[in-house]
Protein backbone atom coordinates (compact mmCIF):
# COMPACT_ATOMS: atom_id res chain seq x y z
CA UNK A 1 0.00 0.00 0.00
CA UNK A 2 1.39 3.54 -1.00
CA UNK A 3 1.91 5.97 1.90
CA UNK A 4 0.00 8.92 2.32
CA UNK A 5 3.03 11.34 1.28
CA UNK A 6 3.59 8.87 -1.66
CA UNK A 7 0.46 9.73 -3.00
CA UNK A 8 0.39 11.71 -6.70
CA UNK A 9 -3.31 13.19 -7.41
CA UNK A 10 -2.66 11.25 -10.32
CA UNK A 11 -3.23 8.47 -8.02
CA UNK A 12 -5.97 9.22 -6.62
CA UNK A 13 -7.59 10.02 -9.95
CA UNK A 14 -6.45 6.34 -11.18
CA UNK A 15 -8.14 5.31 -8.15
CA UNK A 16 -11.30 7.34 -8.68
CA UNK A 17 -11.25 6.10 -12.33
CA UNK A 18 -12.37 2.15 -10.76
CA UNK A 19 -15.36 3.59 -9.31
CA UNK A 20 -18.63 3.00 -11.68
CA UNK A 21 -21.67 5.53 -11.58
CA UNK A 22 -23.97 4.28 -9.25
CA UNK A 23 -27.12 4.56 -11.46
CA UNK A 24 -24.82 3.90 -14.85
CA UNK A 25 -21.95 1.49 -14.05
CA UNK A 26 -20.87 1.37 -17.47
CA UNK A 27 -18.94 4.70 -17.11
CA UNK A 28 -16.73 5.88 -14.24
CA UNK A 29 -16.76 8.81 -11.98
CA UNK A 30 -14.21 10.82 -13.61
CA UNK A 31 -14.68 9.48 -17.27
CA UNK A 32 -18.55 11.10 -16.60
CA UNK A 33 -16.81 14.30 -15.26
CA UNK A 34 -18.15 14.70 -11.80
CA UNK A 35 -14.85 14.51 -10.27
CA UNK A 36 -13.70 18.69 -10.11
CA UNK A 37 -10.84 18.53 -8.54
CA UNK A 38 -8.64 16.60 -6.48
CA UNK A 39 -6.16 17.93 -3.90
CA UNK A 40 -3.33 15.53 -1.85
CA UNK A 41 -2.29 17.48 1.43
CA UNK A 42 -3.16 16.38 5.08
CA UNK A 43 -6.00 15.02 3.41
CA UNK A 44 -7.02 13.94 0.49
CA UNK A 45 -9.87 16.20 -1.29
CA UNK A 46 -12.56 15.27 -3.84
CA UNK A 47 -14.88 17.70 -5.26
CA UNK A 48 -17.95 16.16 -6.85
CA UNK A 49 -20.42 17.76 -9.08
CA UNK A 50 -23.29 16.43 -9.51
CA UNK A 51 -25.03 15.74 -12.78
CA UNK A 52 -28.87 17.32 -11.41
CA UNK A 53 -29.21 18.50 -8.24
CA UNK A 54 -31.33 16.61 -6.97
CA UNK A 55 -29.73 13.87 -7.87
CA UNK A 56 -30.56 10.74 -5.17
CA UNK A 57 -26.76 9.20 -5.80
CA UNK A 58 -25.08 11.75 -4.73
CA UNK A 59 -24.73 10.00 -1.15
CA UNK A 60 -23.74 6.88 -3.01
CA UNK A 61 -21.05 8.44 -4.65
CA UNK A 62 -19.66 10.28 -1.70
CA UNK A 63 -19.49 6.54 0.51
CA UNK A 64 -17.95 4.83 -2.51
CA UNK A 65 -15.24 7.58 -3.12
CA UNK A 66 -14.71 7.80 1.04
CA UNK A 67 -14.39 3.99 1.00
CA UNK A 68 -12.23 3.35 -1.62
CA UNK A 69 -9.93 6.23 -0.62
CA UNK A 70 -9.75 5.22 2.60
CA UNK A 71 -6.59 3.16 2.28
CA UNK A 72 -4.78 6.16 1.71
CA UNK A 73 -5.43 8.53 4.37
CA UNK A 74 -8.25 10.84 5.81
CA UNK A 75 -10.29 11.92 3.25
CA UNK A 76 -13.05 14.44 2.29
CA UNK A 77 -15.20 14.81 -0.26
CA UNK A 78 -17.06 18.15 -0.90
CA UNK A 79 -20.03 18.37 -3.14
CA UNK A 80 -20.07 21.75 -4.83
CA UNK A 81 -22.96 23.36 -6.22
CA UNK A 82 -21.35 26.62 -7.26
CA UNK A 83 -19.99 25.24 -10.45
CA UNK A 84 -22.22 23.97 -12.95
CA UNK A 85 -21.59 20.29 -14.29
CA UNK A 86 -22.68 20.24 -18.23
CA UNK A 87 -23.12 17.13 -20.42
CA UNK A 88 -19.69 18.96 -21.84
CA UNK A 89 -17.62 17.50 -19.36
CA UNK A 90 -18.00 13.89 -20.07
CA UNK A 91 -15.17 12.70 -21.92
CA UNK A 92 -14.83 10.94 -24.92
CA UNK A 93 -13.46 7.58 -23.40
CA UNK A 94 -16.77 8.19 -21.53
CA UNK A 95 -18.68 9.27 -24.42
CA UNK A 96 -17.95 5.56 -26.05
CA UNK A 97 -18.52 3.58 -22.97
CA UNK A 98 -21.79 5.17 -23.18
CA UNK A 99 -22.07 4.11 -26.85
CA UNK A 100 -20.58 0.48 -25.63
CA UNK A 101 -24.23 0.09 -23.64
CA UNK A 102 -26.08 1.20 -25.96
CA UNK A 103 -26.56 4.96 -24.47
CA UNK A 104 -26.51 7.55 -27.02
CA UNK A 105 -23.85 10.32 -25.79
CA UNK A 106 -25.13 14.02 -25.62
CA UNK A 107 -24.01 15.59 -29.55
CA UNK A 108 -20.09 17.04 -29.33
CA UNK A 109 -20.48 20.53 -28.78
CA UNK A 110 -19.38 22.36 -32.29
CA UNK A 111 -17.21 25.02 -30.43
CA UNK A 112 -13.87 24.76 -28.38
CA UNK A 113 -15.40 27.06 -25.44
CA UNK A 114 -14.28 26.83 -21.80
CA UNK A 115 -16.02 24.38 -19.60
CA UNK A 116 -17.38 25.00 -16.22
CA UNK A 117 -17.07 28.22 -14.82
CA UNK A 118 -16.39 30.17 -18.20
CA UNK A 119 -18.69 28.54 -20.22
CA UNK A 120 -21.54 30.49 -21.47
CA UNK A 121 -25.14 28.99 -21.25
CA UNK A 122 -25.62 26.56 -24.14
CA UNK A 123 -27.71 28.99 -26.89
CA UNK A 124 -28.05 28.64 -30.29
CA UNK A 125 -25.05 30.13 -31.70
CA UNK A 126 -23.07 27.14 -29.68
CA UNK A 127 -24.90 24.57 -30.03
CA UNK A 128 -25.93 22.62 -33.11
CA UNK A 129 -26.88 19.89 -30.78
CA UNK A 130 -30.30 17.66 -30.45
CA UNK A 131 -31.85 20.23 -27.75
CA UNK A 132 -30.85 23.57 -29.53
CA UNK A 133 -34.22 23.96 -30.51
CA UNK A 134 -35.52 25.17 -27.21
CA UNK A 135 -33.07 28.61 -26.86
CA UNK A 136 -33.53 28.90 -30.17
CA UNK A 137 -36.55 28.44 -32.34
CA UNK A 138 -39.27 26.93 -32.43
CA UNK A 139 -39.76 23.12 -33.28
CA UNK A 140 -38.82 22.57 -29.53
CA UNK A 141 -41.94 21.08 -28.77
CA UNK A 142 -44.24 18.59 -30.68
CA UNK A 143 -48.00 19.63 -30.32
CA UNK A 144 -50.23 16.26 -30.57
CA UNK A 145 -53.06 18.44 -31.99
CA UNK A 146 -51.88 20.23 -34.31
CA UNK A 147 -55.20 22.26 -35.24
CA UNK A 148 -54.78 24.57 -31.31
CA UNK A 149 -54.55 27.58 -31.92
CA UNK A 150 -51.11 29.19 -32.76
CA UNK A 151 -50.63 32.14 -31.12
CA UNK A 152 -47.92 30.33 -28.68
CA UNK A 153 -46.26 27.89 -30.61
CA UNK A 154 -43.76 27.10 -28.48
CA UNK A 155 -41.95 27.97 -25.26
CA UNK A 156 -39.66 30.74 -27.01
CA UNK A 157 -43.46 32.74 -27.78
CA UNK A 158 -43.99 32.35 -23.66
CA UNK A 159 -41.03 32.98 -22.24
CA UNK A 160 -38.81 35.08 -24.13
CA UNK A 161 -36.29 34.48 -27.51
CA UNK A 162 -34.08 32.60 -25.08
CA UNK A 163 -35.29 30.73 -21.37
CA UNK A 164 -31.67 30.43 -20.38
CA UNK A 165 -30.44 33.91 -21.78
CA UNK A 166 -32.75 36.39 -20.02
CA UNK A 167 -30.91 39.39 -19.07
CA UNK A 168 -30.83 39.08 -15.76
CA UNK A 169 -32.09 42.58 -14.79
CA UNK A 170 -34.90 42.33 -17.12
CA UNK A 171 -37.83 41.13 -15.10
CA UNK A 172 -37.74 44.43 -13.69
CA UNK A 173 -41.07 45.41 -14.48
CA UNK A 174 -41.53 49.03 -14.46
CA UNK A 175 -43.60 50.21 -17.36
CA UNK A 176 -45.79 47.16 -17.20
CA UNK A 177 -44.15 45.68 -19.97
CA UNK A 178 -41.98 42.63 -20.53
CA UNK A 179 -38.53 42.49 -20.29
CA UNK A 180 -36.81 44.08 -23.24
CA UNK A 181 -36.08 40.58 -24.27
CA UNK A 182 -39.24 39.44 -24.57
CA UNK A 183 -40.76 42.73 -26.09
CA UNK A 184 -41.00 41.25 -29.57
CA UNK A 185 -43.03 38.36 -28.20
CA UNK A 186 -45.51 39.06 -26.38
CA UNK A 187 -49.45 38.73 -26.81
CA UNK A 188 -50.04 40.65 -30.30
CA UNK A 189 -46.85 40.70 -31.22
CA UNK A 190 -46.67 39.17 -35.07
CA UNK A 191 -45.35 36.04 -34.91
CA UNK A 192 -41.35 35.58 -35.92
CA UNK A 193 -40.28 33.73 -38.72
CA UNK A 194 -40.61 30.09 -38.40
CA UNK A 195 -43.72 30.12 -36.14
CA UNK A 196 -46.10 27.33 -37.09
CA UNK A 197 -43.56 25.15 -37.63
CA UNK A 198 -45.87 21.88 -36.06
CA UNK A 199 -44.73 18.97 -35.81
CA UNK A 200 -46.87 16.07 -36.34
CA UNK A 201 -46.61 12.88 -34.09
CA UNK A 202 -46.06 9.58 -35.89
CA UNK A 203 -48.97 8.04 -35.84
CA UNK A 204 -47.95 5.31 -33.24
CA UNK A 205 -47.21 7.81 -30.70
CA UNK A 206 -49.48 7.53 -28.32
CA UNK A 207 -47.77 9.40 -25.69
CA UNK A 208 -48.36 13.05 -24.79
CA UNK A 209 -44.92 13.74 -23.49
CA UNK A 210 -42.81 16.54 -25.05
CA UNK A 211 -40.75 15.43 -28.45
CA UNK A 212 -37.69 17.15 -29.72
CA UNK A 213 -35.93 14.80 -31.88
CA UNK A 214 -35.60 12.94 -34.59
CA UNK A 215 -37.28 12.33 -37.15
CA UNK A 216 -39.24 15.46 -35.59
CA UNK A 217 -36.46 17.73 -35.46
CA UNK A 218 -33.45 18.44 -38.20
CA UNK A 219 -31.21 16.63 -36.48
CA UNK A 220 -31.33 13.21 -35.85
CA UNK A 221 -30.41 11.04 -33.00
CA UNK A 222 -28.63 7.65 -34.43
CA UNK A 223 -30.12 4.48 -33.19
CA UNK A 224 -27.33 3.09 -30.68
CA UNK A 225 -28.49 -0.64 -32.44
CA UNK A 226 -28.58 -0.08 -36.20
CA UNK A 227 -27.68 3.52 -36.55
CA UNK A 228 -31.11 4.19 -38.77
CA UNK A 229 -31.83 7.82 -37.58
CA UNK A 230 -35.88 7.11 -38.11
CA UNK A 231 -35.96 7.71 -34.67
CA UNK A 232 -38.21 9.47 -32.00
CA UNK A 233 -38.02 10.76 -28.67
CA UNK A 234 -40.22 8.80 -26.38
CA UNK A 235 -39.79 10.43 -23.13
CA UNK A 236 -38.09 13.20 -22.40
CA UNK A 237 -37.84 12.10 -18.72
CA UNK A 238 -36.37 8.22 -18.62
CA UNK A 239 -35.06 6.13 -15.55
CA UNK A 240 -32.46 9.21 -14.17
CA UNK A 241 -32.98 12.50 -14.89
CA UNK A 242 -29.54 12.46 -17.26
CA UNK A 243 -31.68 9.99 -19.00
CA UNK A 244 -34.20 10.12 -22.15
CA UNK A 245 -36.33 7.83 -23.89
CA UNK A 246 -36.19 6.97 -27.43
CA UNK A 247 -37.62 4.87 -30.01
CA UNK A 248 -35.85 2.97 -33.51
CA UNK A 249 -38.84 2.57 -35.89
CA UNK A 250 -36.59 0.95 -37.84
CA UNK A 251 -35.47 -1.86 -35.78
CA UNK A 252 -37.99 -1.23 -33.59
CA UNK A 253 -35.94 -1.00 -30.02
CA UNK A 254 -36.18 1.59 -27.30
CA UNK A 255 -33.33 3.00 -26.09
CA UNK A 256 -32.25 6.24 -24.06
CA UNK A 257 -29.66 8.96 -25.11
CA UNK A 258 -28.29 11.47 -22.49
CA UNK A 259 -29.83 14.57 -22.08
CA UNK A 260 -27.80 17.91 -22.79
CA UNK A 261 -27.60 20.02 -19.87
CA UNK B 1 -19.15 39.56 0.12
CA UNK B 2 -20.18 40.66 3.98
CA UNK B 3 -23.37 40.75 5.10
CA UNK B 4 -24.78 42.30 8.45
CA UNK B 5 -26.85 40.55 10.87
CA UNK B 6 -29.82 42.49 9.12
CA UNK B 7 -29.01 41.16 5.46
CA UNK B 8 -28.38 37.78 6.81
CA UNK B 9 -31.56 37.19 8.12
CA UNK B 10 -33.22 38.49 5.42
CA UNK B 11 -31.38 36.80 2.98
CA UNK B 12 -31.67 33.49 5.41
CA UNK B 13 -35.21 33.67 5.29
CA UNK B 14 -35.79 34.80 1.27
CA UNK B 15 -33.33 31.48 1.00
CA UNK B 16 -36.22 29.51 3.25
CA UNK B 17 -38.75 30.89 1.17
CA UNK B 18 -37.72 29.65 -2.09
CA UNK B 19 -36.24 26.47 -0.97
CA UNK B 20 -39.74 26.08 0.74
CA UNK B 21 -41.63 26.46 -2.59
CA UNK B 22 -39.70 23.85 -3.84
CA UNK B 23 -40.33 21.42 -1.07
CA UNK B 24 -44.15 21.44 -1.18
CA UNK B 25 -44.41 21.59 -5.10
CA UNK B 26 -42.08 18.59 -5.20
CA UNK B 27 -43.72 16.35 -2.31
CA UNK B 28 -47.37 17.38 -3.55
CA UNK B 29 -46.42 16.49 -7.25
CA UNK B 30 -44.76 13.28 -6.25
CA UNK B 31 -48.09 12.06 -5.12
CA UNK B 32 -48.78 11.85 -8.84
CA UNK B 33 -46.39 8.75 -9.15
CA UNK B 34 -48.20 5.59 -10.23
CA UNK B 35 -51.40 7.83 -11.10
CA UNK B 36 -50.40 10.12 -13.61
CA UNK B 37 -52.58 9.61 -16.75
CA UNK B 38 -49.75 7.37 -18.52
CA UNK B 39 -46.58 5.69 -18.02
CA UNK B 40 -44.03 8.18 -19.27
CA UNK B 41 -45.93 10.97 -17.24
CA UNK B 42 -45.74 8.54 -13.90
CA UNK B 43 -41.71 9.47 -14.57
CA UNK B 44 -41.91 13.05 -16.27
CA UNK B 45 -43.62 14.11 -13.45
CA UNK B 46 -41.68 12.20 -10.40
CA UNK B 47 -38.76 13.54 -12.09
CA UNK B 48 -39.81 17.17 -12.06
CA UNK B 49 -40.81 16.23 -8.64
CA UNK B 50 -37.30 14.91 -7.76
CA UNK B 51 -35.93 18.13 -8.90
CA UNK B 52 -37.79 20.49 -6.85
CA UNK B 53 -36.36 19.18 -3.93
CA UNK B 54 -33.17 19.15 -5.30
CA UNK B 55 -33.38 22.49 -5.58
CA UNK B 56 -34.98 22.86 -2.38
CA UNK B 57 -32.11 20.98 -0.51
CA UNK B 58 -29.75 23.67 -2.16
CA UNK B 59 -31.70 26.16 -0.42
CA UNK B 60 -31.87 25.23 2.47
CA UNK B 61 -27.68 24.36 2.15
CA UNK B 62 -27.28 27.79 1.19
CA UNK B 63 -29.34 29.19 4.25
CA UNK B 64 -27.57 26.85 6.61
CA UNK B 65 -24.46 28.26 5.58
CA UNK B 66 -25.37 31.65 6.21
CA UNK B 67 -27.20 30.95 9.41
CA UNK B 68 -25.42 28.24 11.06
CA UNK B 69 -28.31 26.11 11.05
CA UNK B 70 -28.59 22.70 9.06
CA UNK B 71 -30.11 22.29 5.87
CA UNK B 72 -31.85 18.95 6.62
CA UNK B 73 -33.50 20.77 10.24
CA UNK B 74 -34.74 23.18 7.81
CA UNK B 75 -36.58 20.87 5.78
CA UNK B 76 -38.09 18.90 8.28
CA UNK B 77 -37.43 20.06 11.94
CA UNK B 78 -39.22 23.82 11.61
CA UNK B 79 -42.74 24.50 13.42
CA UNK B 80 -45.66 24.06 10.69
CA UNK B 81 -46.08 27.91 10.61
CA UNK B 82 -42.55 29.14 9.81
CA UNK B 83 -42.56 27.40 6.81
CA UNK B 84 -42.93 30.53 3.54
CA UNK B 85 -44.38 28.81 0.54
CA UNK B 86 -47.12 30.59 -1.41
CA UNK B 87 -50.48 28.77 -0.32
CA UNK B 88 -51.36 27.10 -3.75
CA UNK B 89 -48.64 24.86 -4.16
CA UNK B 90 -49.62 22.61 -0.92
CA UNK B 91 -52.93 21.40 -1.75
CA UNK B 92 -53.00 18.05 -3.01
CA UNK B 93 -54.15 17.51 -6.60
CA UNK B 94 -54.50 13.61 -6.85
CA UNK B 95 -57.28 11.58 -5.48
CA UNK B 96 -56.36 9.75 -2.00
CA UNK B 97 -56.84 6.31 -3.53
CA UNK B 98 -58.83 3.66 -1.73
CA UNK B 99 -58.90 0.15 -3.00
CA UNK B 100 -62.38 -0.52 -3.28
CA UNK B 101 -62.89 2.24 -5.24
CA UNK B 102 -64.51 5.47 -3.43
CA UNK B 103 -61.65 7.06 -3.85
CA UNK B 104 -62.03 10.91 -1.99
CA UNK B 105 -61.14 14.14 -2.43
CA UNK B 106 -61.49 16.47 -5.70
CA UNK B 107 -58.54 16.12 -7.97
CA UNK B 108 -58.25 16.91 -11.19
CA UNK B 109 -54.56 16.48 -13.48
CA UNK B 110 -55.24 19.69 -15.63
CA UNK B 111 -54.94 21.09 -12.25
CA UNK B 112 -51.73 20.04 -11.80
CA UNK B 113 -50.74 20.40 -15.25
CA UNK B 114 -51.51 24.75 -14.82
CA UNK B 115 -50.14 25.05 -11.54
CA UNK B 116 -47.03 23.31 -12.11
CA UNK B 117 -46.48 25.27 -15.74
CA UNK B 118 -47.58 28.68 -14.25
CA UNK B 119 -45.26 28.06 -11.26
CA UNK B 120 -42.36 27.42 -13.24
CA UNK B 121 -43.16 30.30 -15.27
CA UNK B 122 -42.95 32.53 -12.24
CA UNK B 123 -39.86 30.26 -10.73
CA UNK B 124 -37.95 30.69 -14.11
CA UNK B 125 -38.37 34.22 -13.99
CA UNK B 126 -37.18 34.69 -10.21
CA UNK B 127 -34.61 31.74 -11.11
CA UNK B 128 -33.67 34.56 -14.01
CA UNK B 129 -33.64 37.34 -11.80
CA UNK B 130 -31.33 35.71 -9.10
CA UNK B 131 -28.55 34.51 -11.64
CA UNK B 132 -27.31 38.48 -11.27
CA UNK B 133 -27.72 38.62 -8.00
CA UNK B 134 -24.64 40.03 -5.92
CA UNK B 135 -24.06 37.19 -3.19
CA UNK B 136 -22.42 35.04 -5.66
CA UNK B 137 -23.24 31.52 -3.87
CA UNK B 138 -26.87 32.11 -5.33
CA UNK B 139 -25.73 33.11 -8.27
CA UNK B 140 -23.97 30.38 -9.29
CA UNK B 141 -26.22 28.02 -7.71
CA UNK B 142 -29.40 29.70 -9.78
CA UNK B 143 -27.05 29.44 -12.98
CA UNK B 144 -27.42 25.38 -12.58
CA UNK B 145 -30.81 24.84 -11.24
CA UNK B 146 -31.67 27.17 -14.39
CA UNK B 147 -30.18 24.85 -16.97
CA UNK B 148 -32.36 21.70 -15.09
CA UNK B 149 -35.96 24.19 -15.16
CA UNK B 150 -35.59 24.21 -18.88
CA UNK B 151 -37.11 20.81 -18.67
CA UNK B 152 -39.83 21.60 -16.74
CA UNK B 153 -40.88 24.32 -18.89
CA UNK B 154 -40.78 22.32 -22.30
CA UNK B 155 -42.93 19.90 -20.35
CA UNK B 156 -45.51 22.21 -18.73
CA UNK B 157 -46.09 23.80 -22.35
CA UNK B 158 -46.35 20.92 -23.94
CA UNK B 159 -49.15 19.87 -21.86
CA UNK B 160 -50.94 22.91 -21.69
CA UNK B 161 -51.27 23.34 -25.32
CA UNK B 162 -51.96 19.75 -25.01
CA UNK B 163 -55.12 20.26 -22.47
CA UNK B 164 -55.59 23.72 -24.05
CA UNK B 165 -56.36 23.01 -27.39
CA UNK B 166 -57.28 19.17 -27.86
CA UNK B 167 -60.94 18.55 -26.86
CA UNK B 168 -63.86 20.55 -25.34
CA UNK B 169 -63.25 18.71 -22.52
CA UNK B 170 -59.80 19.36 -21.13
CA UNK B 171 -60.28 22.83 -22.23
CA UNK B 172 -63.24 22.77 -19.60
CA UNK B 173 -61.26 20.65 -17.02
CA UNK B 174 -58.22 23.41 -17.66
CA UNK B 175 -60.63 26.21 -17.45
CA UNK B 176 -62.40 24.80 -14.38
CA UNK B 177 -58.89 23.92 -12.63
CA UNK B 178 -57.61 27.73 -13.79
CA UNK B 179 -60.71 29.26 -11.78
CA UNK B 180 -59.57 27.60 -8.86
CA UNK B 181 -56.40 28.41 -9.22
CA UNK B 182 -56.26 31.77 -9.78
CA UNK B 183 -56.23 33.68 -6.15
CA UNK B 184 -53.20 31.13 -4.99
CA UNK B 185 -51.36 31.92 -7.66
CA UNK B 186 -51.29 35.25 -7.16
CA UNK B 187 -50.13 35.05 -3.93
CA UNK B 188 -47.44 33.37 -5.36
CA UNK B 189 -45.96 36.95 -5.86
CA UNK B 190 -46.17 38.24 -1.77
CA UNK B 191 -43.22 39.45 -0.70
CA UNK B 192 -40.70 37.53 1.76
CA UNK B 193 -39.97 40.17 4.84
CA UNK B 194 -36.73 41.78 3.98
CA UNK B 195 -37.03 41.55 0.58
CA UNK B 196 -35.75 45.71 0.03
CA UNK B 197 -33.07 45.60 2.26
CA UNK B 198 -31.98 42.57 -0.24
CA UNK B 199 -32.60 44.70 -3.05
CA UNK B 200 -30.84 47.77 -1.69
CA UNK B 201 -27.45 45.77 -1.60
CA UNK B 202 -28.07 43.92 -5.00
CA UNK B 203 -28.67 40.60 -3.39
CA UNK B 204 -32.11 40.96 -5.14
CA UNK B 205 -32.52 42.34 -8.31
CA UNK B 206 -35.75 41.90 -8.63
CA UNK B 207 -38.25 41.50 -5.45
CA UNK B 208 -41.22 38.67 -5.59
CA UNK B 209 -43.69 41.20 -6.26
CA UNK B 210 -42.29 42.96 -9.23
CA UNK B 211 -41.76 39.10 -11.31
CA UNK B 212 -45.77 39.77 -11.52
CA UNK B 213 -46.40 41.96 -14.13
CA UNK B 214 -43.75 40.18 -16.63
CA UNK B 215 -45.35 36.72 -15.86
CA UNK B 216 -49.09 38.14 -16.70
CA UNK B 217 -47.61 39.57 -20.01
CA UNK B 218 -46.14 35.14 -20.73
CA UNK B 219 -49.37 33.79 -18.65
CA UNK B 220 -51.59 36.46 -20.99
CA UNK B 221 -50.38 35.02 -24.01
CA UNK B 222 -50.57 31.32 -22.82
CA UNK B 223 -54.44 32.20 -22.20
CA UNK B 224 -55.38 34.02 -25.01
CA UNK B 225 -55.05 32.03 -27.95
CA UNK B 226 -57.30 29.19 -26.44
CA UNK B 227 -59.86 31.55 -24.65
CA UNK B 228 -58.59 30.82 -21.37
CA UNK B 229 -59.69 32.77 -18.04
CA UNK B 230 -57.13 35.09 -17.11
CA UNK B 231 -56.88 37.04 -13.72
CA UNK B 232 -55.92 40.88 -14.87
CA UNK B 233 -56.59 43.44 -16.78
CA UNK B 234 -54.52 46.42 -18.74
CA UNK B 235 -54.75 49.71 -17.45
CA UNK B 236 -52.94 52.08 -19.75
CA UNK B 237 -49.52 50.41 -19.31
CA UNK B 238 -49.89 48.60 -15.69
CA UNK B 239 -51.89 45.49 -15.04
CA UNK B 240 -54.70 45.71 -12.49
CA UNK B 241 -56.23 42.35 -10.44
CA UNK B 242 -59.32 41.43 -11.19
CA UNK B 243 -59.18 38.39 -8.69
CA UNK B 244 -57.98 38.98 -5.08
CA UNK B 245 -54.73 36.80 -4.45
CA UNK B 246 -54.70 34.47 -1.66
CA UNK B 247 -52.09 35.50 0.44
CA UNK B 248 -50.23 34.98 3.99
CA UNK B 249 -48.19 32.29 2.98
CA UNK B 250 -44.87 33.70 3.01
CA UNK B 251 -45.72 34.51 6.51
CA UNK B 252 -46.25 31.43 7.36
CA UNK B 253 -50.12 31.45 7.38
CA UNK B 254 -51.61 28.07 5.82
CA UNK B 255 -54.92 26.47 5.20
CA UNK B 256 -55.77 22.58 5.79
CA UNK B 257 -53.45 21.44 2.36
CA UNK B 258 -50.31 22.30 4.36
CA UNK B 259 -51.91 20.46 7.47
CA UNK B 260 -52.09 17.36 6.06
CA UNK B 261 -48.58 17.68 4.10
CA UNK B 262 -47.08 18.60 7.00
CA UNK B 263 -48.06 16.15 9.28
CA UNK B 264 -46.75 13.47 6.74
CA UNK B 265 -43.90 15.13 5.76
CA UNK B 266 -42.69 15.35 9.24
CA UNK B 267 -44.02 11.87 10.44
CA UNK B 268 -40.43 10.02 10.78
CA UNK B 269 -38.35 12.94 11.74
CA UNK B 270 -41.11 13.92 14.71
CA UNK B 271 -41.37 9.60 15.95
CA UNK B 272 -37.10 9.76 15.70
CA UNK B 273 -35.30 12.95 15.47
CA UNK B 274 -32.05 11.79 15.52
CA UNK B 275 -33.01 8.82 12.72
CA UNK B 276 -30.90 7.81 9.95
CA UNK B 277 -30.70 4.92 7.35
Amino acid sequence: MEKADMLTEQTIWDILRQIPDPELPTINLVDLGVIRKVEVGDSILVELLPTFIGCPALDMMSREIMEKLAPYGPVEVKIVYSDAWTTECISEAGREMLRQAKIVPPPVPNHAGPVGDDAPLPGPATRAGDDAPLPGHPQGVALLYTSSPRATCCLSCIVGPSPCGWPAGSAEPGSGAGPAGVAGSGPGAAPAVGHGNFIELPARASRLTPRSHAPDTSVAVACPYCGSSNTSQENLFGPTPCRAICYCHNCHQPFERFKTV
Amino acid sequence: MTLTPELQQALTRYLLTIGDDELVLGSRDSEWTGVAPMVEEDVAFSSLAQDEIGHARLCYMLAAELSGGDADAFAFLRPRDQFYHARVLEDRTTPIYDPEGSHQGHADWAKAVARRFLYDLFDALRVASLIASAYEPLARAMQKVQREERYHLWHGEAWWQTLAGSSPESHARLEESLRELWPGLLGLFEEAPGEHLLQDAGILLTRTSQLLAPWLERVQSCCQPYNLPFPAHKVGEHWQLDIEPLQGGRQGQHGSGWDDLYAEMTMVRSIEPEGVW
